[in-house]
């Protein structure tokens, strides 16, 4: 009973998935909620409790802190060297492992909420942060995992941790009504005010999170956090919806740096959704993963730089990397979690070109790197491991590094093995450019390699990929770094007419068979009707 | 849910084209039948239609072969009951008749319809795209019967970098697989406050190497999921631990990806091999907690031999 229940409630979501109402419905909902302002605080053991205690704490810790409190003076927290503070490993296991570090519910100030900046929030606000997760962060959504009640119960007991939710009450709740339409001025007007605003300060001019003091942010805690990637909207704490947006705007998130703008738009209403109009045009709600990379086949020379038009008609494929857990010295807090690669080949080459943000440009070492990892052999039921290869089945790899701004070419049995040079001067060329905290690195390599090179890269095969990727600024080199699984580049064949000369057969082939069907039944259609029913009455 | 394929792609422009001109087809046949009442025919189409439109547009969450037989058994059945007399059959066969012969308006868009029809599906038919080779595992393999564990190189978990390579002069621990138990497990009964407290050191365990991957709430959806094809074991599903015993589970803990025949992919997997990482006992406590958590109890030989 219990799976066909889950079965009903996917169904159901499958189908709200594909309508308009998804878009409109989550905010619909959880507008209500916004409006339940105290639930009453009765004791300090709450139902919520045992909930907390079980899945809660072990980021939050038990006592609604993920960090270590100084044992002379309560209110302050214990520090690293560096300024950030001592998370609490018995009663917040995971607090140390995760990035952005968990939110400390002893202050409470909460991120996501309808109340102005710096208010406590509304309850609707925490239970829609539990119900839907914070996107991009270690927090998932509980709405699977726990009914309405229960995190009800939950955030009862969260409200606990701070005096504030006792002496303090939230004021008006924002009202966010009705989007603005995203027109081609109404973006231009959110550009404008981007531009006024200084947004570009922490979120960069093109909005991937570069600004000039992204790197030195910290919250009020003192604990390193990055702003928001605008082009990732899948990441986006509060949602990813143009109304998510708009909230962010005016409410601010509270305990970060990001402020309230509420007062700088003065009486324009219209300004706020232009801003979140231009902010919103600039994301995508997902990401394109797909399990294949096609390379499109191209007669011409291929480009020389990650700037040829030949770019602009193929779309990149989106392929998400996490950390490096997998083999000491383990990497928790990847920097880069995305790679975007378009592929393309003419006779003699194939060009790959990736693109990936990466806040600031590091040409010293640790350098910023990235990895193309294949077979060094192609077995149709084998790969190698994909974590840089095993003795018995070699990987080769690309590797890319912005100090030298060359490929190298090695051959690797794992990744404690040592790499072995491979012939790369007259097989590769690369050509990188770096710009708005974006590297872009176009790859070529030529197709035809002898055995002890590499892969010969054949038309029509599934050649196995792989990708790895460094952040020089954050630290990243050798097992620290992040990385991806298995995927698929395929070499297209070249576009065919074909298959429309066999579609115009078969469209006139069928077409002239009703033809005639039609002509034959004009004579027919009388008698042969009568000449049935005849029939049949006359057997019954 | 276990055993859907994480990639699925989605129908081409011409798929779709000649998807939507079948489905208008059926409609206008629906059309006829209705016209004519013959209902039972009119039945056998309308479960095509609604068996079509799930495998095509509903997709519930179940494999698409499995929908698509479903659909296939159901349409057959239908067929077997329009068919079941001559009479019933020569009904069915009427409703197609009048709808080629019979001159009504939409006997057109019938006819102009089908040609569109053929033409797209034979388009999409010779553009496919090739699909990657299938890669088909095997979930659970058989586990060996004996199994050597390496004890990391210090007693202490996740502290100072070490590895495979660090430990290489501790000696093997060899154990026998089918009579491998978790130590822990007959605390239960003999002393529930130390059970319980090796099912919390177990939790911080969890929290401190695997739920990045298998997730908060142990289903597979940690945040580092998504990196890896094939997907991290969801443990909430009663196709992974619940239908598995201890010691099989420990082995695929112990061992990893690394550690799995190559009709299970060794190369593919991301799953440690945790006897680099954590101590024999720590796996263990590792194992009371997602058993604790999910609610699930490990198939034991007892639970075997009852069912003969």
């Amino acid at each position: 009973m219990r799976e066909i229940g889950i079965l009903l409630n996917n169904l159901k979501k499958s189908l709200l998935q594909k309508s308009v109402l998804s878009k409109i419905l989550p905010i619909v909902l959880t507008l209500p909620l916004y409006h339940f302002t105290t639930l009453p605080l009765l004791c300090q053991d709450l139902p919520g409790k045992a909930i907390f205690e079980q899945k809660c704490a072990q980021c939050h810790g038990v006592n609604g802190t993920p960090f270590q409190q100084d044992p002379n003076n309560p209110s302050e927290y214990l520090k690293h060297p560096d300024g950030t503070l001592k998370t609490d490993e018995k009663a917040a296991p995971a607090a140390s492992l995760v990035f952005p570090r968990p939110r400390d519910f002893t202050r409470g100030a909460f991120k996501v909420r309808a109340t102005p900046n710096g208010e406590i929030p509304f309850d609707g606000d925490l239970v829609h942060i539990i119900a839907v997760g914070m996107p991009g962060s270690s927090m998932p959504s509980w709405k699977e995992a726990l009914t309405e009640h229960q995190i009800r119960d939950v955030v009862a007991y969260i409200k606990t941790f701070s005096d504030r939710f006792q002496s303090e009450k939230p004021s008006s709740p924002l009202v966010i009504g009705k989007p603005l339409k995203a027109t081609e001025s109404s973006l231009k007007k959110g550009r404008e005010i981007f531009m006024e605003l200084q947004c570009f300060q922490c979120h960069g001019m093109e909005g991937r999170a570069d600004g000039p003091s992204a790197a030195g942010l910290n919250d009020d805690w003192g604990n390193p956090i990055p702003p928001a990637n605008f082009h990732k909207g899948w990441n986006f704490r509060g949602g990813h919806h143009v109304e998510n947006i708009y909230r962010t705007i005016m409410t601010g998130f509270n305990g970060t740096p990001m402020p309230s703008y509420a007062d700088a738009f003065g009486d324009d209403k219209d300004k706020p959704w232009h801003l979140a109009n231009y902010i919103h045009s600039l994301s995508a709600d997902q990401p394109n993963t797909q399990e294949v990379l096609s390379a499109r086949y191209t007669s011409d020379k291929l480009p020389d730089s990650p700037d040829g038009a030949l770019w602009n008609k193929l779309d990149p494929v989106d392929f998400p990397l996490s950390g490096q857990i997998i083999q000491e010295p383990r990497h928790f807090t990847p920097s880069i979690d995305m790679i975007s690669v378009r592929a393309a080949y003419n006779n003699e080459e194939v060009a790959l070109l990736l693109e990936w943000d990466d806040p600031t440009r590091d040409v010293t070492a640790p350098a910023d790197s990235v990895q193309i990892q294949i077979p060094m052999i192609l077995k149709e039921s084998e790969k190698p491991y994909f974590m840089e290869g095993d003795p018995r089945n070699p990987a080769n790899l690309w590797r890319w590094d912005a100090k030298t701004d060359r490929l190298s070419n090695l051959r690797s049995t794992g990744m404690k093995s040592s790499k072995r040079a491979l012939e790369s001067q007259s097989l590769f060329s690369s050509s990188s450019t770096f710009s708005d905290g974006q590297w872009r690195l176009l790859v070529k390599r030529k197709r035809a390699s002898e055995p002890l090179q590499g892969l010969s890269l054949e038309g029509s095969q599934f050649v196995p990929i792989a990708f790895s990727a460094w952040d020089g600024g954050k630290k990243e080199q050798d097992f620290r770094r992040s990385l991806s699984t298995w995927y698929y580049i395929f070499l297209e064949p070249p576009a065919s007419k074909a298959p429309y000369a066999y579609a115009l057969f078969a469209f006139f082939l069928v077409a002239g068979l009703e033809r005639r069907l039609l002509k034959k039944s004009s004579k027919l259609e009388v008698p042969c009707l009568a000449g049935r029913r005849g029939s049949s009455k006359s057997k019954g | 849910m276990a055993g859907v394929l994480y990639w699925e792609r989605g129908p081409s422009g011409p798929e779709m084209a000649s998807q939507i001109f079948l489905l208008a087809l059926l409609t206008v046949l629906l059309f006829f039948f209705a016209r004519k009442k013959i209902w039972s025919a009119y039945f056998l189409l309308l479960v095509t239609l609604l068996g079509y439109s799930l495998y095509l547009w509903i997709k519930p969450p179940l494999p698409s072969s499995l929908v698509w037989m479903y659909s296939a058994l159901t349409t057959l059945a239908a067929f077997l009951y329009v068919s079941v007399n001559e009479k019933e059959l020569q009904n069915f066969k009427k409703g197609f008749q009048s709808a080629v012969t019979e001159n009504h308006p939409a006997r057109r868009i019938l006819f102009l319809i089908f040609p569109f029809w053929v033409a797209t599906a034979v388009f999409a038919r010779t553009s496919k795209q090739i699909d990657p080779p299938l890669s088909l595992r095997i979930i659970h393999p058989e586990p060996p019967s004996q199994i050597e564990i390496t004890p990391p190189p210090t007693g202490e978990a996740y502290s100072a970098p070490r590895g495979r390579s660090a430990g290489g002069g501790v000696k093997g621990k060899s154990m026998d697989l089918a009579a491998l138990e978790n130590p822990f497990r007959k605390l239960e009964k003999e002393d529930p406050q130390q059970f319980l407290e090796s099912v919390l050191q177990g939790k911080h365990l969890y929290y401190k190497n695997c739920f990045f991957c298998h997730g908060d709430n142990l289903e597979g959806k940690g945040h580092f999921a998504n990196a890896f094809n094939p997907l991290p074991a969801n443990f909430q599903d009663v196709g992974t631990i619940a239908m598995l015993q201890e010691s099989f589970v420990f082995w695929r803990v112990a061992k990893g990806g690394p550690g799995l025949p190559d009709s299970s992919h060794p190369w593919s997997s991301a799953m440690p091999q945790w006897e680099n990482m954590l101590s024999e006992d720590e796996m263990w406590k590792v194992l009371l907690y997602i058993y604790n958590a999910t609610g699930h109890a490990p198939r034991t030989w007892e639970l075997a031999s009852e069912k003969k």
